[in-house]
């Protein structure tokens, strides 16, 4: 079954491929038609925030692929009459979908690097390890978790995956916004718990230059082990559900 | 073979499947029949483990169905369940993937007769095509069980004719089938059995020869007024209508001839059943006579 996944991923990452290279194409056009470009002024750039920036198309891939396992609702006929068992579907899915994750992350970082070049910047670029370690763990951490919410509660609402992506977003970013509202101390303290089940509570930008608080405050190796238990936990429950569901 | 006994399934207050027991063996096409609701699609459900009964057991060549059970079984819903996206070439692929017995020349066989271009997408199909593509996905690693839910849907009279036609083949190289469809014409055609569900339960199951056999009726006709039948009204369903009377045989047609013989009746003729009088007769009347 993981055929289906894979030509639903390779869509994805085809189109996600074409809006970043329109978007490299537009950075050359941009720098193509200035006088003069002089990298001298870009200063140091460190590794772990072009990691921390890719780590978005891989949060934004994750919120796509994670509809695959759900929209499978409606092919039950082919998909539970196969001779594998559910689960193993389920993880076969979970797979290719981390895969076509990483895949994103890689094209992103890719772009980020092409940009970079064409500033004539490379030379600014600055390895700096432990936060690039860092900002994967913290950044895949939370794509993950993001993806096993989504399909947690797709699995609860079948055939409303793509639904509750997208509204993932929005809840996600207002409820990490609330916290800075001026609330009562009830609603705040409420607020304040959600955003535990908040993936976007968990970033801080990571690396190297970064000046943001995540909302949990939690050290960032925690907060990463954190993200990645939240997922899990998530991951799990929901392939029991989607394995054990009647159709 | 499948082995069905005493499946029930309740949705709420709705007992969809009630006390279910059926047997299709190998070499058998099985027609399933009944109104809407009967608890057809939830039996093809409970079967195929789609659904969990309340009780009963379904057993597949004397074993529980489990995952691997699917290497043997082939199922075509009543709507076609395809990947609008993926085109028919990828359905195939889909199939030799995911079935290890998977017959590459008779999907290609297959693909031919039903006249399926492989590079459309199954979105763009017509609703005959769809149900072909979907009976190529369930048939292409030719399962020696067959679960399928009105598989000529849509279907013009010819492709009709193809799919019965493939229905008789497998039962005849050995498969066990249960077939659902309202058009009892297919299911007379390609059945040697069949049961009729009504309210959730199996109100009439067996061999069609014998279900006919036993369901024939017995017309006469008298000069005058019916005579007195001596207690045959207690024993089977009796139909007057003016100097004519019907009887319902129960399978003791030439008991009855004779008896009506007897009688003085001027003419006695046997009249066949068919599968849909008998369909009819049980759905609404509430079982047989």
């Amino acid at each position: 079954m993981e055929y289906v996944e894979l030509r639903r991923v390779r869509r994805t990452l085809r189109n996600y491929a074409i809006v970043l290279l329109a978007g490299f194409a537009l950075a050359a056009i941009g720098i193509l038609s200035s006088a003069h470009s002089d990298h001298s002024v870009i200063g140091v750039i460190h590794v772990s925030d072009l990691v921390v920036g890719a780590m978005f198309g891989a949060l934004l891939t994750g919120t796509i692929v994670a509809c695959g396992l759900q929209a499978e609702w409606s092919t039950t006929a082919i998909t539970w009459t196969r001779p594998r068992p559910r689960e193993a579907i389920a993880w076969g899915y979970l797979a290719v979908d981390f895969g076509a994750i990483v895949a994103a992350f890689v094209m992103t970082l890719l772009f980020a690097l092409a940009v970079v070049s064409l500033f004539g910047a490379l030379p600014n670029l600055q390895f700096d390890g432990e936060h690039v370690l860092r900002s994967i763990v913290i950044g895949f951490g939370v794509t993950m978790m993001w993806y096993g919410l989504i399909w947690l509660v797709a699995a609860r609402l079948p055939g409303r995956a793509p639904l509750i992506a997208g509204l993932s977003w929005a809840v996600f970013l207002i409820l990490g916004g609330l916290t800075a509202a001026n609330l009562p101390w009830l609603f705040h303290a409420l607020i304040v718990a959600l955003n535990y089940l908040n993936p976007l509570a968990y970033v801080d930008s990571g690396g190297s230059s970064s000046n943001t608080h995540p909302l949990i405050a939690l050290s960032p190796w925690l907060r990463g082990l954190a993200a990645w238990a939240i997922a899990a936990v998530a991951i799990v429950a929901s392939i029991r559900l989607w394995s054990t569901r009647e159709a | 073979m499948i082995a069905i006994s005493g499946l029930t399934k309740r949705y709420g207050d709705v007992l969809a499947a009630d006390d279910v027991t059926l047997d299709v063996p190998a070499g058998s096409v099985c027609g399933l029949l009944g109104r809407n609701g009967a608890g057809k699609t939830t039996t093809f459900k409970c079967l195929l483990g789609f659904a969990r009964p309340d009780a009963g057991t379904v057993r597949f060549d004397g074993s529980p169905l489990t995952p691997m059970t699917f290497a043997r079984i082939g199922y075509a819903p009543e709507r076609p369940a395809l990947y609008n996206w993926m085109t028919v070439a990828q359905h195939v692929e889909l199939a030799r993937r995911t079935q290890p017995a998977y017959d590459e020349a008779f999907a290609r066989e297959l693909l031919a007769t039903f006249r399926l271009d492989g590079r459309k997408k199954a979105g763009k199909l017509s609703k005959g095509q769809q149900t072909a593509l979907a009976l190529i996905v369930a048939v292409a690693h030719r399962p020696s069980i067959l679960i399928l839910d009105e598989p000529a849907s849509g279907l013009d009279p010819v492709m009709q004719r193809v799919v019965l036609d493939l229905l008789i083949d497998a039962a005849t190289n050995g498969a066990a089938i249960l077939l659902s469809s309202h058009q009892i014409g297919q299911v007379d055609r390609a059945a040697d059995r069949v049961a009729i569900m009504r309210d959730g339960q199996i109100v009439l199951a067996g061999e069609l020869d014998a279900l006919r056999e036993s369901s024939r009726v017995v017309e006469a006709t008298f000069e005058r007024e019916v005579p007195d039948l001596g207690g045959l009204d207690a024993e089977m369903r009796i139909e007057r209508v003016g100097t004519s009377v019907r009887a319902h045989a129960n399978g003791r047609a030439d008991a009855v001839v004779a008896r009506f013989g007897a009688l003085g009746a001027l003419g006695v003729r046997v009249l066949d059943r068919s599968l849909e009088d008998l369909f009819l007769d049980t759905v609404d009347d509430g079982g047989t006579h």
